[in-house]
């Protein structure tokens, strides 16, 4: 799959505009997602300040889980699981003293102890089994959660106070710059990660994991390293989301927003670097336009009351959609599109060109000739 | 005393309801190998459609269910048939997040249609009542419904052990080239299997809600049916009754001894426990693989 996308790529002439990997470039990504920060910082309401620092947040997390379930192959739909870890440590730590940006290191640091023992399931667990098993970490984090907050401050949740000062808006803004901090690094991170060494093994280990081992990669450690890694930045984001809304109780991290984070992944598209991020920004504004978009069909003070319930309806359909149709998400259809354009701009200028081979289709010797 | 014996009667009374669901999620499994997430959406659906109708209209509560599992039966097929089946020859756990997927949508659905958080179904010609035993109190009703639940599910595992319909079934799960050879409509049989399992999954959701309420709880016991399932064996269709009176059990247990909080947690790590160690579950074959 992934030599199919490289090879072509690869083929394609150097002057013509290759969207393929243009859209691949980290730097353009953190720059768009830079601009539209400094944008609607600068002049949007702080409301929709608030709904960009959620993409952001939305989106570091979507990137993590990413890289275990599209890179790594490695299913899992107890991903909110860290993320509460990552607030109820983060809380942990802030209750005990720790000032801000340390508490939330705390935070992912127990993450990633905690994606380590989940992790150790998966060296003998694999595929449909290994999402159940994390459903298990997902129920047992929630249960240690519940316990440390009934016997700590009851059910009314625990509260932080707030990081930034100033008016709303300004605070906002300042978590903007922040959060566009933090997913910048990830991407960073993770493009390190996903085209070198490591995400080779990974994607082989996705792929094939006997096969894997046969060629020599440590199965178990490449596995591991990428719970790990991909824990401690979802306990980050649970710990940025704690001091973010202030409040943290267990009965806030549900199934659901676990679920709601796959859509994202499937709906931008797996394995890349450009589709969690829009996945985010899909699924984050699903609610805020749904109600614009149903009410004119059910009457609008409905389709407000019901904003979630619809949009769940429609991020449930997405995912079935995305996983039959376009398994490769909405970067896969922009690809394939862009690829079309080109093909078209490429054979106007000169005469048709055969698509370059690919590894699915070279060609294979037969016993009839072709006329 | 009494605390053993509601460890015991009230385990196995839940674990009557855990293996109706159960054998649902395995007859799922048998058929096309995947886990149905959306097995406690259909639970839930059909008993609001129930609950709801039953205090808004007058008609009969016979006709009531008949009516809910007919469209949880057919929103199982169609699932089946318009999602499920384009993800046949990708890998396993596509399927699995497409119940997800359908799980999402249903719940909202549900949201949207019934507003209320919680409904009630009363199942006429139900006792009324309780019963004390060796000290523990009881109601009749919920022993009536288990004991239903465990009929039904007997019943259901002799048929599929027994008539040629149920050898079909076995069949077109094990190797589907075959037995389409063999005569077998594979598809049909698919589909039936989704939609006889959607059925059971809404006759249990129907049948606890009338002894406990109507709510969202219901999907959180379609979800503890996946450790009975692996338990008793998750190719294993007699082995949805060791593991869901197992589970069940286990809760009873735990509930009575160390306290109600406790249940989910401890039963989902009896699911690791059997996952880590026991991969075939009791019953199950051991060549199922899943390490």
């Amino acid at each position: 799959m992934t030599s199919a996308i490289t090879g072509t790529g690869s083929a394609v002439p150097a002057r013509a505009l290759d969207w393929r990997s243009l859209i691949k470039q980290r730097y353009l990504i953190i720059a768009i997602a830079f601009i539209a920060v400094a944008i609607i910082t600068a002049g949007g309401s702080s409301y929709s300040t608030y709904i960009v620092d959620t993409i952001l947040l939305a989106a570091i997390g979507a990137m993590a889980l990413d890289l275990l379930m599209g890179t790594g192959g490695q299913v899992s739909i107890g991903n909110v699981a860290f993320l509460a870890g990552g607030a109820f440590a983060t809380v942990w730590a802030s209750r005990a003293g720790v000032p801000f940006p340390f508490d939330v290191i705390i935070g992912a640091l127990a993450c990633a102890a905690f994606g380590f023992l989940v992790g150790l399931p998966a060296l003998r667990i694999r595929g449909m089994y290994l999402a159940l098993a994390t459903l298990a970490a997902f129920y047992l984090a929630d249960f240690v959660g519940q316990q440390y907050q009934n016997n700590t401050v009851g059910a009314a949740g625990f509260f932080l106070k707030p990081v930034f000062t100033g008016t709303i808006s300004q605070q906002s803004a300042s978590w903007a710059w922040l959060l566009l901090g933090v997913l910048a690094a990830t991407i960073i991170l993770f493009s390190w990660l996903r085209n070198g060494r490591s995400g080779r093994a990974w994607r082989m280990i996705r792929d094939h994991e006997i096969a894997a081992s046969i060629m020599g990669i440590p199965v178990s450690r490449y596995k591991l390293s990428l719970f790990v890694i991909t824990s401690a930045i979802i306990g980050i984001q649970g710990g940025l989301t704690a001091h973010f809304t202030e409040s943290v109780t267990y009965d806030s991290f549900t199934l659901s927003l676990s679920i709601s984070v796959i859509a994202m992944i499937l709906i931008g598209g797996l394995d890349s670097q450009a589709g969690p991020l829009i996945g985010a920004i899909v699924i984050i504004t699903l609610p805020i336009f749904v109600p614009d978009i149903i009410g004119n069909f059910v009457g609008s003070s409905n389709a407000s009351q019901d904003a979630s319930n619809y949009s769940e309806v429609i991020y449930g359909a997405l995912i079935m959609i995305f996983m039959i149709k376009a398994p490769k998400g909405l970067v896969g259809l922009i690809q394939a599109m862009g690829r079309k354009a080109l093909s078209r701009w490429n054979g106007s200028r000169t005469s048709a060109r055969p698509d370059p081979p690919t590894s699915k289709d070279i060609p294979v010797p037969s016993g009839t000739p072709e006329p | 005393m009494s605390e053993l014996t509601a460890a015991i009667i009230g385990g196995l009374s839940l674990g009557a309801v855990y293996s109706l669901v159960t054998l649902g999620i395995v007859i799922i499994f048998r058929a096309t190998e995947t886990f149905n997430f959306a097995h406690g959406s259909f639970m839930l659906l059909a008993a609001l459609i129930v609950g709801r109708l039953q205090s808004h209209s007058g008609l009969p509560f016979a006709l009531l269910a008949l009516i809910s599992l007919a469209i949880v039966g057919a929103l199982g097929a169609m699932l089946f048939r318009f999602v499920l089946r384009s993800t046949i020859g990708r890998p396993h756990f596509v399927a699995v997040i497409a119940t997800l997927g359908f799980a999402a949508a249903a719940d909202g659905v549900i949201g949207i249609v019934f507003p209320q958080t919680e409904y009630t179904i009363t199942i006429p010609g139900l006792s009324t009542g309780s019963i004390r035993i060796f000290g523990a109190t009881f109601s009749v009703a919920s022993l009536e419904i288990s004991a239903f639940a465990v009929i039904l599910t007997v019943a259901l595992v002799l048929v599929f052990r027994f008539t040629s319909l149920g050898v079909r079934i076995r069949a077109a799960g094990q190797n589907s080239l075959l037995a389409s050879q063999g005569g077998i409509n594979v598809h049909w049989v698919y589909l039936g299997s989704w939609a006889l399992a959607c059925v059971l999954a809404g006759v249990a959701g129907i049948a606890y809600g009338s002894v406990n309420s109507v709510n969202q709880g219901i999907e959180g016991l379609a979800l503890l049916a996946f450790p009975a399932a692996l338990l008793g064996g998750l190719d294993s269709i007699p082995g949805s009754l060791i593991g869901g009176f197992g589970i069940g059990l286990i809760g009873g247990f735990v509930a009575a001894y160390i306290g109600g909080e406790y249940v989910t947690v401890v039963t989902y790590l009896v699911l690791l426990v059997v996952m880590l160690f026991l991969p075939h579950g009791i019953a199950g074959t051991r060549s199922v693989r899943r390490v």
